[in-house]
């Protein structure tokens, strides 16, 4: 009758674990998990609470036990908390996401905006260079995409070939087709080919088109 | 006698329309502005030299140079340093030493300003930016103060991750704080278009209507006992070569 008690009064608090298995490795690549930073290696397995960064010419891909498969740019700082969702804090991700349950979304939280998926696959940046820090980019390889600004004025609904930028503090432009949408790696198996995105992040800004 | 009053009239007449400088016509005046622009963080410092042929062939030139800063995506602000050559001031139509009132020439005379420049900017739409600058002007030259307001509306034609070209329409007034009897000096209309060649690269042209209210000072009056106020209406052809870091 006790341990029954127990059970109830704890229920609440039982929340839902994350846990995967970093796929590939290239270049600086750390896991730091329980405070302590080591070296990511293919096999290591991560679970809620862990952080991964990648250097300079180095990137990696985790595939998660539910599926979700995630590719870290150059320079990326991921986290993966306790739901059904990582925070984005820099750099880019390639997400490529399973069919969710009804009425579920994976979610990827960035400072000032959350992507809401049910099965797609998708590209995330944040924070890739100096001068675009404050802004996220975003565009869908596949399904659609709803795109949440922190400032959380309205949703906006990316289709397919289509992108949108989510300058910090303003609400989500409208989706657009950009053509070089198609041209970034969005291979996340090593085994079908090359997995390495050699191309750069682009977006206009035209407040920032100064000409005098 | 008749004679008399004949001769009389007609050199009357002629002496008050050289005391005045009304002989201005429309003219075309061509013009060449080269920028160059250089982001570090969040300031651009920023150079530009203006070389303009105007009326009565009289050869503008300036430098101007100093740094934006911005503070948001949508604001930006700038303090600058100009140096101007061959402008002229309402002071300029002096009366010579044969007494005949002409424009002084300023071609060789070196002016120097102070600017301060806010300059918000704002997206319409996918295509369409809206910038209203403000320039506070202070010619160390003569104390003049002006205030420059300048509305900008730019299309850009965008390609698939740049803008192709731009064009844009503006409307610039430079208000007299200080000296003159307009409340607006200048004003001019734009119309122009740029190439993105690249990023760091931009070239184009513009057409522009310029408007000038050249009016007696103190000086004049003293002398004469008369006021004036005169148009000027120029056509203004340019061309802008912009640099990018």
């Amino acid at each position: 009758m006790r341990l029954y008690i127990f059970f109830i009064l704890m229920s609440p608090v039982i929340v839902e674990s994350a846990t995967g298995k970093i796929n590939h490795v290239r270049g600086e690549v750390s896991l730091t998990s329980q405070g302590k930073t080591t070296k990511a290696l293919p096999g290591t397995v991560v679970s809620s609470g862990d952080n991964i960064k990648t250097g300079l010419k180095s990137f990696a891909i985790i595939t998660m036990d539910d599926g979700a498969t995630f590719k870290l740019g150059i320079k990326t700082d991921l986290s993966i908390p306790n739901d059904n969702s990582i925070n984005l804090n820099s750099g880019s991700l390639f997400s490529k996401v399973s069919k969710q349950k009804p009425n579920q979304q994976f979610k990827v939280h960035t400072p000032v905006a959350v992507i809401g998926v049910r099965g797609t696959e998708f590209f995330t940046s944040y924070g890739q260079s100096e001068d675009k820090k404050s802004d996220v980019w975003m565009c869908v390889n596949e399904g659609s995409v709803e795109v949440t600004s922190t400032k959380g004025k309205k949703s906006v609904v990316v289709n397919e070939g289509e992108g949108v930028v989510i300058p910090v503090g303003q609400d989500v432009t409208p989706p657009k087709k950009y053509a070089w949408t198609k041209k970034l790696n969005w291979n996340l198996d090593p085994a079908k080919g090359e997995v390495e995105n050699e191309v750069e992040i682009k977006y206009e800004n035209l407040l920032k088109e100064d000409y005098d | 006698m008749i004679k008399f009053f004949l001769i009389l009239f007609f050199s009357s007449t002629a002496l008050a329309v050289g005391n005045v400088p009304d002989d201005i016509k429309t003219t075309t005046e061509s013009e060449v502005r080269l920028r160059y622009l250089h982001p570090v963080k969040q300031f651009t410092l920023f150079s530009e030299i203006q070389l303009a042929d105007q009326s009565d062939g009289r050869e503008y030139k300036t430098i101007f140079l100093g740094s934006y800063y911005r503070f948001f995506d949508n604001l930006r602000a700038g303090l600058f340093y100009q140096r101007q050559y061959g402008f002229r001031h309402n002071e300029d139509w002096f009366k010579d030493s044969s007494a005949v009132w002409q424009w002084k020439n300023t071609e060789d005379r070196g002016e120097d300003l102070a600017i301060l420049d806010v300059s918000p900017k704002f997206s319409l739409g996918n295509n369409w930016t809206f910038e209203f600058k403000t320039r506070y002007e202070y010619n160390f030259f003569n104390s003049d103060q002006s205030l420059r307001l300048r509305p900008n509306l730019t299309y850009f034609w965008l390609g698939e991750d740049k803008p192709i070209a731009s064009f844009f329409l503006q409307a610039e007034h430079v208000l007299a704080l200080n000296y003159g009897s307009h409340s607006t000096e200048e004003r001019w209309a734009y119309l122009g278009a740029l190439y993105h060649h690249s990023s760091n690269l931009q070239y184009g042209a513009f057409a522009a209507q310029k408007w000038q209210a050249w009016t007696s000072t103190p000086a004049y009056t003293a002398t004469t006992g008369k006021t004036y106020s005169v148009d000027a209406n120029s056509n203004v052809l340019g061309v802008m070569l912009i640099l990018k870091k």
